[in-house]
């Protein structure tokens, strides 16, 4: 790689926000200059985390809900209301936590109202 | 019994809470040799502890580099369960070691767990303090200049390289020449010196065979010296991140037995492969290397870890820790890089040469260039009285030893200084695990120094030394062994007295008429 992600990300995140009308033609240039770098194959980590930094300049945060079954309308819409218009809610499911919900907020911090990390400390406790 | 277990388990559950809070974690992104770089975790402390929650447990890393948007952390666990993608929790405490007088005659890791197989080192309801593995050493205000001399039982290092209780003396040498064997000498050696209070020894050993290891524990066990020392192992098949922190955690437990007014006495063996070890995680975390490869921070790996040693003054409780870090040379070469940092570190050196050893000068020490630049403040006044020239006696007759040959092509003069000097480095000879009593040092110090073993033929010095030692410690106890032991002086009166023992003891022995 020639650059990092993150510089990607941030001289990505930062033009955007000077001259957001210039989007498409923006992107348009990062992918050629991605594919001359030979770094293409980490693109969608670079927008991902681009995305990550144009929320957090927004005063928005990134939300993860990872839950063990697909949520239903209703959950989401509840789940929703808890954040900020400005956050960005993503979901994702990963059926090892058994149940319950794990917010990530910025992948930095976390609420663990899962089945599985129940059961842990349960065990943990030499029952 | 098993009402008994229902019920406890029944509160059990009924007392489990779980409320899920918001809490602070990372992702490992990237793992590999022992390494993992983890996203998350901005509020991570330098040297903070931190869970890495895999599906086989949990397993405890060190965050050492802290980047921009990543942490670069040593795992101090089982790496081999360590998945990218496993989630990482800080604990909000930097890296500490439990500490107090229950690990005296223990074996543990640097993580303060008990690997002897003698159950837990606390009991179930005990706290244990706790004191972080890096500490800045004690200030200039809280100290004092050593003043207390620290008897190791060797009589080359007594008499010529005396260590004070707070110093720190350099025991280097090639491999096989017997630094271990000084280091466990002097363990042995403190039990015997009744003058001064037994120091608690802690022997930290990184990265050595656990056959060796054992054997050690077994000696000092024999002798009854695990009684007063802790041995803190990070054997060779333990991860570099416990070879590296070995030296840290054993300081620190040494330094609450200092806090506590007590004397210490820690011996890293060896810091060589520490430094080894501390090159790994480096390399492994991208750190630049430097000269041998080593980081840019390599100095002051050793010279915080020895900082640490020191002599507290009355208002701080007097206690003190003394330090014999080990270094192993490559080729007797002392000038590269390690060596030459911990001897500019330490107080002095006791310098190993395997020449003399297979000349079967044991302990190998060579005394042209091993120094200590403080103990002899602290030096028994007995010893100094009588060993004072000895290090002269033995530095002219290196100058002489070329002449050895041509002995009787000499002038008479000359003749005496090669035979004196023959003399002095027999009487230096000491077997392993036999440390001497400062008091019979002063006494054997005194009698070839002072010409009374003269007559005797160099090969039947040592029989004639153990004789001696045999006819002091049974005929003359009380009035010459006990009063310089007492008084740690040779007053005239004692020493007229030892004049006529050792006269008495030539006419016994049937050296002289």
């Amino acid at each position: 790689m020639k650059y990092g992600v993150h510089i990607y990300a941030r001289a990505f995140a930062e033009a955007i926000a000077k001259q957001p009308e210039k989007y498409d033609e923006y992107l348009k240039r990062l992918i050629v200059i991605l594919r001359r770098n030979s770094d293409a194959g980490v693109a969608k980590k670079i927008f991902s985390k681009a995305r990550e930094l144009l929320i957090r300049k927004s005063g928005g945060r990134r939300v993860v809900l990872e839950s063990a079954r697909p949520l239903s309308e209703g959950d989401l819409a509840k789940l929703r209301a808890e954040f900020s218009p400005r956050d960005l809610i993503e979901t994702s499911v990963n059926p090892e936590i058994l149940g319950g919900v794990k917010i990530m907020i910025d992948g930095e911090q976390v609420i663990d109202a899962t089945l599985d990390r129940k059961l842990k400390k349960l065990f943990l406790l030499g029952i | 019994m098993s009402y008994e277990i229902i019920e406890k388990l029944k509160k059990q559950i009924e007392g489990f809470s779980d409320e899920s809070k918001l809490e602070d974690f990372g992702q490992v992104i990237e793992a590999a040799d022992g390494v993992v770089k983890i996203s998350g975790l901005a509020e991570a402390m330098s040297q903070e502890m931190i869970t890495i929650e895999t599906e086989e447990g949990d397993v405890k890393a060190v965050a050492f580099n802290l980047e921009e948007n990543t942490v670069g952390a040593v795992a101090l666990g089982d790496f081999s369960h360590v998945k990218v993608g496993n989630a990482v929790k800080p604990t909000g405490k930097v890296l500490s070691v439990p500490v107090g007088k229950e690990l005296i005659g223990r074996v543990i890791n640097p993580l303060g767990e008990p690997i002897d197989g003698k159950g837990q080192v606390f009991s179930a309801g005990a706290k244990p303090i706790y004191y972080p593995v890096e500490r800045k050493g004690p200030s200039v205000l809280v100290r004092e200049s050593v003043n207390t001399p620290l008897h190791t039982g060797i009589k080359a290092i007594d008499s010529m390289i005396p260590i004070g209780r707070g110093q720190r003396e350099l025991i280097i040498g090639d491999r096989q020449t017997g630094k271990t064997t000084i280091a466990i000498d002097t363990i042995i050696n403190q039990k015997s010196d009744v003058r001064y209070p037994t120091p608690i020894c802690i022997y930290v050993t990184i990265g050595q065979k656990q056959a060796n290891i054992a054997r050690i524990i077994k000696t000092l066990t024999d002798e009854g010296a695990m009684d007063y020392t802790i041995v803190v192992a990070a054997p060779a098949s333990s991860p570099a991140p416990l070879w590296y922190l070995a030296p840290y955690s054993g300081t620190a437990i040494g330094e609450y037995f200092m806090d506590q007014g007590k004397d210490v006495l820690i011996i890293y063996d060896d810091l060589s492969k520490q430094a080894a070890a501390y090159r790994q995680i480096s390399l492994l975390l991208r750190r630049p290397p430097g000269r041998e490869a080593f980081p840019g921070d390599i100095f002051y790996l050793h010279s915080r870890l020895l900082e640490r040693a020191a002599k507290l003054n009355k208002e701080n409780g007097g206690g003190s820790l003394t330090a014999l870090p080990i270094i192993e040379t490559q080729l007797g070469d002392v000038s590269a890089y390690i060596p030459t940092n911990v001897i500019s570190i330490t107080d002095g050196q006791i310098y190993l040469e395997s020449d003399l050893f297979y000349q079967g000068v044991r302990p190998a020490v060579n005394a042209g260039l091993s120094v200590s630049r403080v103990g002899s403040a602290a030096q028994t006044k007995a010893i100094k009285k009588v060993a004072g020239r000895l290090r002269l006696e033995l530095a002219q007759f290196r100058e002489l030893q070329a002449f050895v040959q041509f002995a009787s092509d000499l002038d008479e003069a000359t003749r005496k200084k090669i035979k004196r000097g023959q003399l002095i480095i027999e009487i230096l000879k000491q077997p392993d695990g036999a440390p001497i009593t400062f008091e019979t040092q002063t006494v054997i110090f005194y009698a070839a120094l002072k010409g009374f073993l003269d007559e005797i033929p160099i090969e039947k010095l040592k029989m004639a030394e153990a004789k001696l030692t045999d006819y002091f410690e049974k005929l003359h106890e009380q009035e010459i062994l006990g009063s310089i032991r007492e008084s740690g002086d040779l007053s005239e009166e004692v020493e007229e007295n030892l004049k006529k023992a050792l006269e008495q003891f030539l006419v016994t022995v049937g050296i002289t008429e």
